[in-house]
């Protein structure tokens, strides 16, 4: 059954006078404890959709549907890490973690055992009274990660959330990310800008192309875990994407379907 | 299942920089009392060269006497109590007030349409203009000096609180929401606390003016107090007390900012230190 679904999603802007098509009827399907990437170029309208799905943002036209649910506003059936972690500063990590329990009136020693399994499953043992400031930018992000899984949530909606970290802190939270998401069974929507972090992570990869923003093509990621960014099929596939968002550069020379 | 790495560690707290204020503290205690010492000489040489009237130059060493004239008279302690009585009443009013108002009206547009408009009117007027009018309604009584303190240090509060709101980032409030926070513990976890690093530096600057409109308020409507003590002293020539009072008041001053930027760090500890003092 399809956890999350985006059936013919368009949104529009007025920007002074005149009408901007952001996204263009696009569909979306993801299934049950499916990780999926939206990729594509600034302006290709992904993380519009994303705050589409979070219930940010209300659709022009079209319907979102989570867990069979229409989304009709912001809600705790999808957990959100944003791009900059976004954590409350003046909550340390176990305040933080606890928000959505605590707003959803859970008893205090529910939320503790809760809070004790998430911190342990981020590996932020001994930190959780301490404030974003003293910590890491991978720390901070694996905060906001328990953050969003404290509620359970029916999928996860990932902005962008490697971008701010430097490389190192970027390649282990990726692959801690791909345990984290193995461990808890849980539906994940990654938005992403990398075409290597989206072949890396995800079972299919939405590419996306700009003006008006639309789904170009779906692509099925069929490679074991861990993957090798220097396999012959990983490059390939890297290829085939780079064609579909870089139609018109000589890449596609070479590599013609 | 093994736990995320650990390499990575807690930002180290900043500890050096203590000995490079050591420094500055010396030479800043050193540069007052270089200033005090060379009034006091020339003070004293006054004394016999009298190039000013002596009555009017008194050494600032001298002015210990003043204190323990003050200390056995009791009106040392009788003086601090009046003003600070009315300062802190006043500040508590015009800040609680300030606090409310602004914190409404940085969360509620109509709120900041009707009232923004009013408050941005009277702003500008340096409030001593308005000590007649209070001494009008309310006659020259302690209430009189409470209610203009506290008009004085509404505008710091209120401007403060309403920018704290409105600086709050919104995505923490999209986080907020996204977590399912009801509009009530939005208010009361993000707005609230996200607007305090403004909501304190106006609070800070209240109390410094809640201290200078007060003295300005004691010189022309009290019965007591500081103020009132200096303008006693100038009928009769006593210099001295004119003098003493008025670092009394500096010292005042100081204490009550000390002690503000104290509670500032203690609320604002979770804030990175970039943008701290």
């Amino acid at each position: 059954m399809a956890s999350l679904e985006c059936r013919a999603v368009s949104l529009d802007y007025h920007l002074s006078g005149e009408d901007f098509r952001a996204l263009d009827r696009v569909d979306v399907t993801i299934a049950d404890r499916e990780l999926v990437s939206l990729l594509g170029p600034s302006g290709c309208g992904k993380s519009s959709l994303l705050s589409i799905i979070a219930g940010f943002v209300r659709p022009t036209s079209g319907i979102v549907t989570v867990g069979g649910r229409q989304v009709t506003g912001p809600g705790r059936d999808r957990g959100v890490v944003f791009q900059e972690h976004a954590l409350f500063p003046w909550m340390t990590v176990r305040e933080n973690i606890e928000f959505g329990p605590k707003s959803a009136g859970m008893p205090k020693a529910q939320r503790n055992s809760k809070i004790a399994e998430l911190v342990e499953l981020v590996g932020l043992q001994g930190f959780e009274n301490a404030y974003p400031k003293q910590l890491s930018g991978g720390m901070r992000q694996r905060v906001a990660v328990s953050r969003a899984l404290a509620n359970d949530p029916a999928v996860m909606l990932l902005d962008e959330p490697f971008s701010a970290l430097d490389e190192q802190s970027r390649q282990r939270f990726q692959q801690e990310f791909i345990r984290i998401w193995k461990a808890t069974n849980q539906t994940v929507l990654l938005v992403t800008h990398s075409i290597d972090e989206s072949i890396l992570m995800s079972d299919r990869v939405v590419v996306m192309a700009t003006r008006p923003g639309r789904v170009r093509e779906t692509i099925t990621v069929d490679l074991p875990r861990p993957r090798d960014e220097t396999s012959p099929e990983f490059i390939v596939l890297k290829r085939r994407i780079s064609k579909l968002i870089y139609e018109k550069q000589d890449l596609s020379a070479e590599v013609q379907p | 299942m093994k736990p995320m790495g650990s390499i990575e560690s807690v930002a180290a707290l900043p500890r050096k920089r203590r000995w490079r204020i050591d420094g500055e503290l010396i030479w800043r205690v050193g540069a007052i009392l270089l200033f005090f010492i060379v009034w006091q000489i020339f003070a004293v040489a006054n004394q016999s060269a009298k190039w000013v009237n002596p009555l009017f130059m008194v050494p600032p060493f001298e002015l210990r006497h003043t204190a323990m004239r003050q200390w056995t008279e009791g009106i040392l302690v009788s003086d601090i109590m009046a003003s600070m009585s009315a300062a802190v009443k006043g500040y508590v009013i015009g800040c609680s007030l300030g606090l409310i108002t602004g914190i409404i009206s940085g969360f509620i547009l109509p709120a900041q349409r009707l009232w923004d408009p009013v408050v941005q009117i009277f702003r500008p007027i340096p409030p001593l203009a308005f000590l007649p009018l209070f001494i009008l309604y309310l006659g020259i009584e302690e209430v009189t000096r409470v209610m203009f303190i506290a008009y004085s240090v509404y505008f710091y509060t209120y401007m403060n609180a309403m920018q704290g709101v409105k600086h709050i980032d919104p995505v923490l409030i999209r986080a907020a929401k996204s977590l399912g926070a009801s509009k009530m513990r939005i208010f009361w976890s993000i707005i609230l606390p996200g607007s305090m690093p403004h909501v304190m530096t106006g609070l800070r600057v209240s109390a410094g003016m809640a201290l200078f409109v007060l003295v300005a308020a004691e010189l022309i409507a009290a019965d007591a107090g500081i103020g009132y003590r200096i303008m006693w002293a100038r009928q009769y020539f006593q210099v001295d007390t004119m003098l003493f009072d008025a670092f009394l008041i500096g010292l005042l001053g100081l204490v009550i900012d000390s002690f503000m930027r104290l509670v500032e760090r203690w609320v604002l500890r979770w804030k990175p230190d970039s943008s701290g003092r």
